[in-house]
């Protein structure tokens, strides 16, 4: 490589999150991995297809089947909107599909795929990319 | 609005039955955040309320970050960060509390304006630490959504308030003021 590209390579190297955080990426890769053992996969696929139409404008990969994932959109949609507004009812009878601790698993996987989807889209804008 | 437990909790008053290392793996996330520290205590405690009052969290809301208070944030700064917009905080921190509102709201339309306005006040790995920073904080979601966000464990004050500190490994700890 000449000293041009060289200096053109340096000078155009974008930053990326996770240069500058690299230890808090891995863990949420980490996470989103554990999720993908734990987490019934068309569940979990049909959660990110949500968190990608309300955060990226994206247009619907999957078809919302059962009274379960009917209950469980309507969940996600609120949390990643506002979830302040999530109501005790729209929970508890989405819980209702889940044995014990499951449906906790659901929103922590839900939440940590959501936190990632914000980090590339917000540091894609301010630094260059997530990496 | 007031919110009921919404899922079965254990003795600690977490959910019941969360796979261990699901839950070991995002705290470790947590924790990672925690410990960068190119922040200053006060922005960082102000990023951590104003996404406690936008996720509307019980605990969040009542807990205040020790060495922020002790480096001036204050209860009358930080009972500017509803209307910071018109408030007395200084530029640098409204741009970290437009940057909360804009990854809380929608990412990925930040604005350019707002693009150059963070960069003008942080540096790259300011921004970075921010980032993280909104993420860790807004984690209180998973509490708020099972309606584990009470503050019934927590060692309140007569005005509503506990003391948040964290370990060397990043792990909070929470006491009476």
């Amino acid at each position: 490589m000449s000293w041009h590209a060289r200096i053109m390579a340096v000078t155009l190297r974008i930053v990326t999150l996770r240069d500058l955080q690299p230890e808090p990426l891995t863990l949420l890769d980490a996470t989103i991995s554990r999720a993908h053992e734990i987490v019934d996969p068309s569940l979990l696929a049909l959660v990110a297809d949500r968190i990608a139409i309300a955060l990226e404008d994206a247009p619907t990969q999957c078809e919302v089947a059962t009274d379960r994932e009917r209950a469980v959109c309507s969940v996600i949609d609120q949390m990643l909107i506002d979830v302040a507004g999530l109501d005790d009812t729209t929970v508890q009878h989405a819980a209702s599909f889940f044995p014990e601790g499951e449906f906790a698993d659901l929103v922590m996987a839900s939440y940590a795929i959501e936190a990632r989807t914000r980090l590339r889209l917000a540091s894609a804008r301010l630094l260059g990319a997530m990496g | 609005m007031t919110r009921a437990t919404r899922v079965p909790v254990g003795a600690d008053g977490r959910p019941a039955g969360r796979d261990g290392e699901l839950v070991a793996l995002l705290a470790a996330y947590q924790d990672a955040v925690v410990r960068s520290r190119l922040l200053d205590a006060v922005t960082t405690e102000l990023v951590r309320l104003r996404c406690a009052r936008q996720h509307d969290c019980r605990i969040c809301q009542s807990l205040r970050y020790d060495e922020a208070r002790a480096e001036g944030a204050t209860d009358d700064v930080t009972a500017q960060i509803d209307h910071y917009e018109t408030s007395d905080l200084s530029e640098r921190h409204k741009v970290a509390l437009r940057l909360v509102d804009a990854v809380i709201w929608m990412p990925a339309h930040i604005s350019d304006s707002l693009v150059a306005q963070v960069r003008a006040q942080f540096t790259d790995a300011e921004i970075a630490e921010l980032l993280v920073d909104i993420t860790k904080w807004s984690t209180q979601k998973i509490h708020v959504t099972l309606g584990t966000d009470g503050t019934d464990r927590v060692p309140l004050d007569d005005t509503g308030i506990a003391l948040l500190s964290f370990d060397v490994t990043g792990a909070a700890q929470v006491r009476h003021t």
